[in-house]
């Protein structure tokens, strides 16, 4: 990496550290983040609990720790949005592929449904499928890979145009290499770069909208503690508890910024090697 | 361009023609007697079977379409389970409002990102533009519902300068609207940016400048009108978006829109309701896209003669 300073490193850093407090964080905390202690109801940050512990982040209106809720909130909100971008990435890129490579008007035809979906507001397509299904984690790792997998096929499929016009491909096309082996060995080393790029923005879009579900109740089911869901709780205590929403507010933000910074290291580092968004 | 616009006008009939055919499979894959659930627990013996044949659920499923997209087309979905007024009566009662603060919300994009746009682009590398990328980068990093409260928490809890949700006056558009615009202002900011770095090197700007025309007359008629294109057009988009996607801010500040009445009637599983909301939200983002494609033609004078 040229002048590689420090700084570059933030994004990464903070986004290492998340993962770690979100496969470590609810271990560390031996606490338990639905449980109800009516004793430390509503208490500042930095209050002592009754047990002689330090609340950091203060408790909600049920006792329960808001640190405690965002560590296993950080697990929940990273599972999914990297479950559900797995998820598109491997659709998304199959039809996407399939889509450049077969060509002709099936090509075109999926290309129209995708140009379709993608002028509608993926928040719009979310709730849609959200307000039918009932709630679970699973739903919402679909209903928000349904949003992301028509960027990605989009992409997969310029790509793969673009490499099955150049002549090493009709080369291994006349020396008779089977479809799968010219896709695995000439179409997807060159889809890896801009996919993991788009994926990295997509993994936060995908975490601003599995918030947004939580918040307004569609989202994983209430014994469930996600960001979005600890937010809309703290909704109602506004006047005489701050800290209930406002505080996972700070912590979603990081963890986007973290991912944006992230990812533009990744595009810019990508583009040294010649590699280019389409 | 007639032709052109005909094609349009057909492809957006068969979008929403497929909108609702996706709200029809949504209704059947929905656990339960689609019945049952349109009309909720409460329904009597006799309710349920008056309903049946109102929906046509006696005929084979592709007729059952057919009825249903003929009473989508006029947004008649009956009843609202809940407040037992027509549903075509609430929804429509509730789209002015949606429709207000996309317009507020565009305008201050407008208004603000455009200029600030241009002089980042005239300003490139200073550290003007350094600090406009950076806080674009967090307006884009923010969760609007969470924006919403933190001002909420500031402007209505602790300063008392405006309230905290509802449309009662004018002043309850303010907190939505800055809300919705944030991340937008991020988007067209860097776009016109970006879109104004082009055109200042295009080889007209060059001529024009060694013809000596004055530096504020070169920005204004060629630089601008000519960046303004693209901006135009993802302007349009998101005006698109906010009237179908403004669901989680109305929500935050409670605004009687009608993507806070879909959240409300999907909270109490009233069906019709979620119906007559999610249709006429496609509506209105398939009908701003067309008039955006048409708008893009107008104003770019490439595609006037083609």
């Amino acid at each position: 990496m040229r002048r590689s300073s420090w700084k570059t490193l933030i994004g990464p850093g903070v986004l290492l550290a998340f993962v770690i407090l979100a496969v470590l964080g609810p271990m560390l905390i031996d606490f338990d983040p639905v449980s109800v202690n009516t004793r430390q109801r509503l208490l500042p940050p930095l209050s002592r609990l009754p047990d002689g512990s330090y609340a950091i982040f203060g408790t909600d209106q049920l006792g329960r720790d808001v640190l405690a809720q965002i560590l296993v909130g950080a697990r929940v909100s990273l599972g999914i949005a990297i479950a559900s971008g797995l998820f598109a990435a491997l659709v998304g890129a199959a039809v996407g592929i399939a889509a450049g490579w077969t060509g002709g008007s099936t090509g075109e035809a999926i290309m129209r449904v995708i140009d379709v979906q993608l002028s509608f507001p993926s928040i719009l397509i979310a709730v849609f499928l959200a307000a039918f299904i009932p709630a679970s984690i699973l739903t919402v790792i679909v209903v928000l890979a349904v949003t992301r997998w028509a960027a990605i096929a989009r992409l997969a499929r310029a790509i793969t145009l673009k490499v099955t016009s150049q002549s090493y491909v009709e080369s291994a096309l006349v020396s008779g290499l089977p479809t799968w082996r010219i896709i695995t060995s000439c179409v997807l080393p060159n889809l890896a770069a801009p996919l993991l790029v788009l994926l990295t923005a997509d993994l936060s879009l995908i975490i601003l909208a599995e918030a947004s579900l939580g918040y307004v109740g569609l989202g994983t089911p209430p014994s469930v503690p996600s960001w979005g869901r600890v937010i809309a709780n703290g909704r109602n205590f506004l006047d005489n508890a701050w800290w209930i929403s406002t505080i996972p507010g700070v912590a979603i933000s990081l963890l986007v910024i973290a991912i944006g910074l992230t990812g533009e290291l990744l595009r810019r580092h990508f583009a040294r090697d010649g590699w280019t968004m389409l | 361009m007639i032709s052109y616009v005909l094609r349009r006008i057909v492809i957006a009939i068969l979008t929403t023609m497929a909108a609702v055919t996706a709200t029809f499979i949504m209704l059947r894959i929905a656990p339960g007697d689609p019945i049952a659930v349109l009309l909720g627990d409460m329904a009597s013996d006799a309710e349920i079977a008056d309903a049946r044949q109102a929906y046509g659920l006696d005929l084979p499923i592709w007729q059952q379409l057919m009825v249903y997209l003929g009473r989508a087309s006029t947004l008649d979905f009956g009843q609202s389970i809940a407040q037992g007024t027509s549903v075509r009566e609430l929804v429509l009662s509730h789209f002015p409002h949606t429709l207000l603060l996309a317009a507020s919300t565009m305008l201050v994009v407008i208004i603000l990102a455009l200029p600030i746009g241009i002089y980042t682009a005239v300003r490139k590398g200073q550290s003007a533009s350094h600090a406009t990328n950076a806080a674009s980068l967090v307006a884009l990093s923010l969760p609007e519902f969470w924006t919403g409260i933190v001002m909420i928490l500031i402007f209505s809890r602790m300063l008392r300068w405006l309230p905290s949700g509802g449309a009662e006056s004018g002043w309850s558009l303010i907190m939505p609207t800055i809300t919705l615009a944030l991340p937008l202002i991020a988007v067209n900011l860097r776009l016109m940016s970006t879109e104004t770095i082009n055109v200042l090197r295009a080889p007209y700007i060059t001529m024009a400048r060694a013809r000596g025309l004055p530096r504020g007359s070169i920005l204004r008629r060629h630089v601008i009108r000519n960046a303004l294109i693209p901006v135009v057009t993802v302007g349009g988009i998101q005006l698109g978006h906010l009237l179908g996607g403004a669901v989680i801010v109305e929500t935050v500040f409670n605004w009687p829109g009608v993507g806070q009445l879909l959240i409300r009637s999907i909270g109490i599983r009233d069906y019709p309701v979620v119906q007559g909301c999610l249709i006429l939200m496609t509506f209105s983002v398939i009908v701003t896209n067309m008039l955006v494609d048409f708008a893009y033609r107008l104003i770019d004078p490439r595609f006037r003669r083609g």
